[in-house]
């Protein structure tokens, strides 16, 4: 069941496998951010890539994840270097585990 | 664990992007034209995302040796026959007389050209 977040809100991108067109990218899965923003429920393109009608509708989020969070220290970035992404709600989790 | 495909390459090792600005060639234009006229009303035969699925199911050889425009162009082929506005036949015979009237290279899309005033520059 989808679930609809908040501002702020710690979420964890699902490290689920999926087929096809899938707009949750695989270097961000499993990775823990906060809502951004809310851009309001659309079709879901996963299933619009199909010829489908993309019901139901699905919330598209900017989660902002720390760079440390995605690359544990390889890489050249600043400890409070942040990346943002569009990710839709049914890829999102609550991060129950992280500090509010 | 499953294996990615050759799209979703963020994290991979990758050189430095090249940020160079060019203007679209005549090709790339004509490309983008066909493309508006073909997804958006009144004929509206895909979706934005039905064309990016087409892309992302490019051959990982052909994904990564074409251009943006050409791998439009791939997908457009790809579902005009998905989508049964043009069979295979049609486009193959379509290719065979363009072929024959300009010769191999010209259905080539061609190569961008980087505008020389920012050549070697990064920013």
């Amino acid at each position: 069941m989808n679930q609809r977040f908040k501002i702020g809100d710690a979420v964890v991108v699902r490290d689920a496998h999926a087929k096809g067109h899938v707009r949750a990218p695989t270097y961000l899965r499993g990775k823990r951010g906060r809502i951004l923003r809310d851009f309001g429920a659309w079709p879901n393109p996963e299933k619009l890539a199909y010829g489908k009608p993309g019901w139901p509708l699905t919330t598209n989020y900017w989660v902002q994840f720390r760079m440390d969070e995605i690359w544990a220290g390889k890489g050249n970035y600043g400890p409070n270097d942040t990346i943002t992404a569009e990710i839709y709600e049914h890829w999102l989790e609550p991060d129950t585990g992280a500090a509010q | 664990m499953a294996k990615k495909s050759v799209h979703d390459m963020g994290g991979d090792p990758a050189g430095p992007v090249d940020r160079h600005e060019h203007t679209p060639t005549l090709t790339e234009r004509r490309i983008d034209a066909m493309m508006q006229l073909l997804r958006r009303k009144p004929r509206g035969f895909w979706t934005t995302d039905e064309n990016r699925r087409t892309i992302e199911s490019l051959s990982p050889d052909t994904y990564r040796t074409s251009g943006y425009y050409e791998k439009w162009a791939y997908a457009m082929r790809g579902l005009l026959i998905e989508k049964e506005v043009l069979t295979e036949a049609e486009v193959g015979a379509k290719l065979d007389e363009v072929k024959a009237r300009f010769g191999k290279g010209a259905v080539k899309p061609a190569k961008p050209k980087s505008k020389s005033a920012t050549k070697g520059k990064t920013r």
